[in-house]
């Protein structure tokens, strides 16, 4: 049998069961409008992280600030804009504890816009992508030609950026300056999908052809070399987590 | 001579399949045109073919014919007969071939179907339901037979090398256990060392597999023929018009081949010009380094005025191969000092480039992949700023242009003629006629410059450059990629006109035979440094400096050599 694979102890995890836990969570902090809430949820996808998978403190703040500045986003537009006269209605069991609704509320948004994306961020970087589409394909009956077309496409898009940044240096060696004007500017683009569009549906065309060529057919005639296995270190993380998100819903909401 | 002529013996060995094809003519879905003509091959188990004819000439259609892709993936009408192991191909979906036949595409990127080095092995042996057990045991095998190290096993493939993901898929490939494999210009996108060890592998595997047969599209014969049993060449018009052993097609019937506008291998063109010449010598030799012992042997055999006419001769042939320099160059366009290039966030491409080109000079860029040659010209062209040290311009502004490697990349217009308006301006429908005219594309000037062949799109983005202001210096990258014989002179012949004119080429190639016919100085690159610029001879004299650089001499080399060490 194959040597297992070089994992993290998150890493080694069913990614099936991951997709369930950070799912629950996601709905939950979706559902739940309260910041303490929120604040729990990202202590919860981020000390784990920290703890069992060797990430840096600062590298998940630096992957989350995308989240924090929409998070700020709402907050701001909370403390300019808030109808404090309407909102008595809907956050009136929460207003003792926040005395200020307008900050309540925004406070709540920032903090969940942060907590969607430390949730996230928890299954994609302890997560191989490959691993994920294996898993779908054994156990959820994700069609193979879907997956190892997802698979072709994560080793085709690095590559698309490069091919965009040569189609624009050709065509402007051609053009000279670079066009003004909207319609312009909108021709311009056209001249860059063409060959781009035609570029892409060839390599398509060739990772079709190469996988075709090399059996690709029905997932119910495929083996696999890696089963998708549930070991007790899934039942345990499962449990772990939908009891520890229970226990938050119900101390703080 | 028929393609039926010269039909091989019949070999039965084990663990073989026989293909058949009779009598197949292809017409792709939309063309009015056949892309294959009333072709029938015959492959037994254990024979090593090669097909060669010019490009757009069919090959690769064929090989998709050959488990079914065309017809029934890509939409093409298909008349005549291609059975596998006596089997109707047409009676099976092309993923059920896989067992049967095994192909290695040419270029690596677009091939890989998974993520790591296992996966990519694996995926056909999943594919075909083997026992993870047996799938494990096959990986190891191929990795071992590849030289990938197992330790590999888990690596991303994109971050693997040219050579190395060349290698990987020809693990895979032969993870399959197929009887027959075909080889689709499996190197073309490797630098001249890892083309070296590919050939050397591919060689040393099929030595292996003695019932396997193998059928290759390739244009890189010196490497290649010692390992081929018999060759089948195609016209440009899709038929198959000799088929025979390589020595008997590359000298009996070279005026067929030339005719085509396909490869041949430089010792058979050397020894067909010295035929030409009166020159009759028994020997037939496929591969140059046979060439100096047969020419030493006939020259000590001979008398002193026949071999005064031999060394004469071998020198005029030389010499013709070469692009006469325009005399001496002109003063410096452009002098690069310190450059260095990173992307923003990125790893540094480039650093402490110091380099100077000349007005009537090609200067040859050359070094293995990923070595920052093109990155190293597009800044000399202006279209990369660079990060660190300056580029000093005499006197300029715009100081050059670039031939990308793919031609689509620059066109701007949505017809031929006007891509070439484009460049002209609307002012010269004069020079616009002429254009079409020197290019042999006036019947083409409608359509779509997509639409036209390789070597047609090659000459149109080159001339589409050329007719625009002036500029002193061109940078061409990678101009002969996917050139046929005929395709690969005729550039050879542009290059030449347009430093006759005075500016500055910058020329990066793989191809080494290129470079020595072509450049006058080369500029030798590895890892984002200059390691040597020097005089094309003094730097395929440098052993060292090619190894270091994963390049190899030109074939020519073993013949100036020889022809250096006789007496003048």
């Amino acid at each position: 049998m194959p040597a297992p694979l070089e994992r993290s102890r998150l890493g080694s995890l069913n990614p099936l069961s991951k997709l369930a836990l950070a799912g629950a969570f996601l709905a939950a902090s979706s559902l739940v409008f309260e910041p303490r809430f929120q604040l729990a949820a990202i202590l919860a996808a981020l000390l784990p992280l920290i703890l069992f998978d060797g990430a840096r403190p600062l590298e998940l703040l630096w992957r989350l600030w995308p989240f924090a500045l929409v998070g700020l986003g709402y907050l701001w537009l909370n403390l300019a804009f808030f109808d404090r006269a309407a909102a008595y209605t809907w956050t009136s069991a929460a207003v003792p504890v926040a005395q200020d609704p307008a900050l309540f509320a925004g406070t709540t948004l920032f903090l969940r816009a942060i907590a969607l994306g430390a949730i996230s961020l928890f299954f994609v970087r302890t997560t191989d992508p490959a691993d994920f589409l294996r898993s779908l394909m054994l156990r959820c009956r994700l069609p193979p030609r879907w997956g190892f077309a997802l698979l072709a496409a994560f080793q085709f898009l690095p590559g698309l950026a490069d091919q965009l940044r040569l189609l624009r240096l050709a065509q402007a060696q051609r053009l000279g300056a670079q066009p003004r004007g909207w319609a312009k500017r909108l021709a311009g683009y056209r001249r860059l999908a063409i060959p781009l569009l035609a570029d892409s549906i060839r390599r398509a065309d060739r990772a079709a052809i190469a996988m075709e060529a090399r059996g690709l057919r029905h997932p119910l005639d495929r083996s696999s070399l890696r089963p998708s296995l549930f070991s007790w270190a899934d039942g345990l993380f499962l449990a772990t987590g939908l009891a520890l998100l229970a226990a938050l819903d119900l101390l703080l909401v | 001579m028929p393609p039926s002529a010269k039909r091989h013996e019949r070999r039965e060995l084990p663990g073989g399949a026989r293909l058949d094809i009779e009598g197949l003519t292809l017409t792709h879905a939309f063309r009015s045109r056949p892309t294959l003509r009333e072709l029938s091959l015959r492959v037994d188990p254990g024979e090593r073919i090669l097909l060669l004819g010019p490009s757009g000439c069919g090959k690769t259609s064929l090989a998709l014919c050959l488990n079914g892709i065309i017809p029934q993936s890509i939409p093409a009408s298909l008349e005549g007969a291609i059975a596998l192991a006596g089997r109707p191909v047409g009676i099976e979906p092309p993923g059920a071939w896989a067992e049967t036949i095994a192909f290695v595409f040419q270029d690596p990127d677009s091939q890989l179907c998974t993520l790591t080095v296992e996966d990519e092995v694996a995926f056909a042996l999943e594919n075909r339901a083997l026992p993870p057990a047996e799938i494990d045991g096959r990986i190891d095998g191929a990795l071992d037979r590849v030289g990938l190290p197992q330790a590999w096993r888990q690596r991303a493939s994109r971050f693997l090398s040219g050579g190395e993901k060349q290698k990987l898929l020809l693990a895979a490939a032969l993870a399959q256990d197929a009887p027959i494999y075909l080889f689709d210009e499996t190197t073309a996108h490797l630098d001249p060392a890892s083309t070296l060890e590919a050939y050397e592998l591919i060689q040393r595997v099929m030595a292996d597999r003695p019932g396997s047969s193998a059928l290759f599209i390739d244009h890189r014969l010196d490497r290649l023929l010692p390992m081929i049993d018999r060759v089948e060449l195609l016209d440009g018009e899709g038929r198959l018009v000799a088929g025979a052993p390589p020595t008997e097609l590359f000298h009996d019937h070279r005026a067929a081949v030339a005719a085509t506008g396909s490869w041949q291998p430089l010792a058979a063109e050397l020894f067909g010009f010295l035929r030409e010449a009166g020159i009759k010598l028994a020997e037939r030799p496929l591969a140059m380094a046979e060439v100096p012992g047969i020419l030493s042997h006939a020259a000590h055999a001979a008398g002193a005025a026949l071999r005064d006419r031999l060394t004469v001769l071998v020198g005029q042939w030389l010499a013709a191969r070469r692009c006469a320099p325009a005399g001496p160059s002109g003063p410096v366009l452009l002098r690069a000092e310190e450059i260095g290039y990173a992307p923003r966030g990125g790893p540094s491409l480039l650093a402490g480039v110091d380099l100077e080109i000349r007005s009537g000079e090609i200067l040859g860029l050359v070094g293995a992949n990923g070595a920052g040659k093109s990155t190293l010209g597009l800044i000399l062209a202006g279209l990369l700023r660079p990060s660190a040290g300056c580029l000093h311009h005499a006197g300029i502004e715009a100081a050059g242009s670039f031939l990308f490697q793919n031609p689509e990349h620059q066109f701007l217009a949505v017809t031929v003629a006007g891509e070439l308006a484009a460049s002209l301006g609307d002012a010269e429908p004069q020079r616009l006629e002429e254009a079409l005219d020197r290019l042999g594309l006036r019947d083409k000037r409608d359509l779509h410059p997509f639409q036209l062949s390789q070597g047609e799109k090659r000459r149109l983005s080159l001339a589409a450059l050329m007719l625009a202001p002036a500029r002193p210096l061109l940078v061409l990258d990678e101009p002969s990629f996917g050139l046929d014989a005929a395709g690969t002179a005729s550039l050879m012949r542009q290059v030449a006109e347009l430093r006759q004119s005075g500016r500055g080429i910058v020329l990066i190639t793989h191809d080494m035979d290129l470079a020595a016919a072509l450049c006058d100085r080369l500029a030798v690159m590895s890892a984002g440094r200059l390691l040597r610029v020097d005089r094309s001879e003094a730097i395929f004299a440098d052993d060292a400096l090619l190894a270091a650089a994963r390049l190899r001499p030109p074939e020519t080399q073993i013949l100036q050599a020889w022809l250096d060490a006789r007496p003048a």
